[in-house]
């Protein structure tokens, strides 16, 4: 039995400790019933919201609680590998010299240990197409303390232990180590979805 | 077409928000305060979410290039066309050249100018709304500058209206906003608890379309313990531990790391967009099930001017 929680009298949202492949499958299901306005995975929750003058509250509760209640679907939903080229350092990710100093690490040994991990997709989120990738903990950069009113889509940053993918040009506020140059977002939206995992390697 | 003359602090084109895209990261955005953004457009024949001119706290000015007909709605301004002052609320008729200058608001902080046949804009995501942090959507993606001219769709004949007093929003220095209890309410300290809905708070000066921080007590938590990031939405009242709740508005992040304390009521949102720096904020505590009952009675009410392709959100 899940326990679902109200975020105001049009959204609810529910805890699940479930795989960020398994969030994503679970919200692609939700979104196909065509009930729902929006339906949003956090790390470890989903979010769905609802016209509570269309779908009453009663009957999304109703809904959400009987999809949640099934296993998570696996169908079409299977996580992808992406292998992306990078450019690391220079033009192309100016904040990898001040990384590594302050890791107390050359550049060449960020760059190695961040070249050698497996990343998965944790989450897409706050930004348009951003993806929050897991696999970095053994580089635990800090934010900026200044965020940069412009990052280049495609930039790669670093910050407590995660990577974060910028797919389109925004304001950021992680250092920057990298440069990958496969867009990042397409007509169908985002290239990443939470559960896939990613390698990346040097050019 | 218009002229921009003089964009003010903050002008863009506004119009139905994007949706159903959340969870690729892409805000709502929109109007910040919708109502008054529907209203403006019904005065010039549009459907409420027809793309117009927000234009933030600072005054304004633009040049028609053609005879138009545009309406005025939201934070209450001194609008001169020419030299003669113009009401909002009332279907207005310009001529080709002719110059409309708003004067700062002294109360509210958004003032909707809608324009008969809607103002062209780049669609992005289903959407003409700008998306000012992103940088895509409504006139390439940004504010409104200084030369900037915009076109205007084809217009049909229309009747002068005036919108009735009734749907007309008071404005004054203080809101009280209906809340209910968010998901991660038990994560406040009692203490907190008490103040979120006792207190008076003060609208913060660096509040923007993303949110409006709520100065006055600090949040303290229960406990301390990280939370995984969720999913936010507008009129979510976000409470960081020892720091200020901040109220989200339509161009707010997607997911969010912070406690999701409490909500404004989907009746109650469009009034986020008119608190201005140092307002006097309230929060009311109220069911899930009293606010779809204020929801209902308040979509009727609109409706019946608006038309039925109108909703709160």
């Amino acid at each position: 039995m899940v326990e679902l929680r109200a975020l105001g009298d049009d959204a609810l949202t529910v805890a699940l400790d479930e795989l960020p492949a398994s969030l994503t499958a679970r919200a692609e299901a939700l979104r196909a019933l065509g009930l729902f306005e929006e339906v949003v995975p956090g790390l470890s929750s989903l979010t769905v919201s609802f016209d509570p003058l269309r779908l009453p509250r009663e009957e999304a509760m109703s809904r959400l609680s009987e999809a949640l209640s099934r296993p998570a679907p696996t169908q079409g939903t299977d996580p992808r590998h992406h292998r992306l080229a990078i450019r690391y350092g220079g033009e192309a990710g100016p904040d990898l010299e001040a990384v590594a100093q302050t890791l107390r690490l050359s550049e060449d040994e960020v760059v190695a240990r961040h070249g050698a991990a497996t990343h998965k997709v944790a989450l897409i989120g706050f930004m348009p197409g951003f993806a929050y990738l897991d696999g970095a903990g053994n580089l635990p950069a800090a934010r900026l303390s200044r965020p940069r009113p412009r990052v280049a889509a495609g930039s790669v940053g670093l910050a407590g232990g995660r990577t974060g993918l910028y797919a389109l040009q925004s304001p950021g506020g992680w250092p920057l180590i990298g440069r990958v140059s496969v867009p990042l977002w397409g007509a169908d939206g985002p290239l990443l979805r939470a559960g896939d995992t990613v390698s990346f390697e040097a050019s | 077409m218009i002229e921009i003359l003089s964009p003010g602090l903050q002008t863009s084109v506004q119009a139905e928000p994007r949706a159903g895209l959340r969870h690729q990261g892409l805000a709502s955005g929109g109007p910040a305060d919708p109502l008054s953004h529907a209203l403006a457009n019904a005065l010039v024949g549009n459907p409420p979410g027809a793309p117009a001119l927000e234009a933030t706290l600072s005054g304004m000015a633009l040049r028609f290039l053609a005879d138009t007909a545009f309406a005025l709605a939201g934070a209450p301004c001194e609008a001169r066309l020419g030299e003669t002052a113009v009401p909002d609320h009332e279907t207005l008729q310009a001529q080709a050249g002719q110059v409309l200058t708003l004067s700062p608001p002294r109360l509210g902080c958004r003032t909707y100018l809608a324009i008969a046949g809607g103002l062209e804009g780049q669609t992005a995501f289903g959407s003409r709304s700008t998306d000012l942090r992103a940088g895509f959507g409504g006139h390439e993606g940004r504010a409104l500058r200084e030369g900037d001219r915009l076109a205007t769709g084809p217009a049909a004949p229309l009747e002068a209206r005036v919108t009735p007093e009734a749907l007309r929003q008071p404005f004054l220095h203080r809101w009280t906003l209906r809340a209910t209890l968010g998901p991660e309410w038990d994560r406040l300290s009692p203490e907190s608890q008490g103040a979120l809905f006792a207190s008076g708070w003060t609208a913060g000066r660096d509040s923007d379309r993303t949110g409006v921080r709520l100065d006055g007590d600090t949040v303290t938590l229960a406990e301390n313990a990280e939370m995984d990031s969720a999913a936010t939405l507008p009129g979510t009242v976000q409470c960081p531990g020892g720091g200020a709740p901040i109220l989200l508005l339509p161009d707010c992040g997607t997911t969010g790391g912070y406690p999701r304390a409490a909500r404004v009521i989907r009746a109650d949102r469009h009034l986020l967009g008119q608190i201005r720096p140092g307002d006097d904020v309230r929060l009311l505590e109220w069911s899930e099930e009293d606010a779809v009952r204020v929801l209902d009675e308040k979509t009727a009410l609109l409706r019946g001017w608006l038309g039925t392709g109108f909703a709160l959100r």
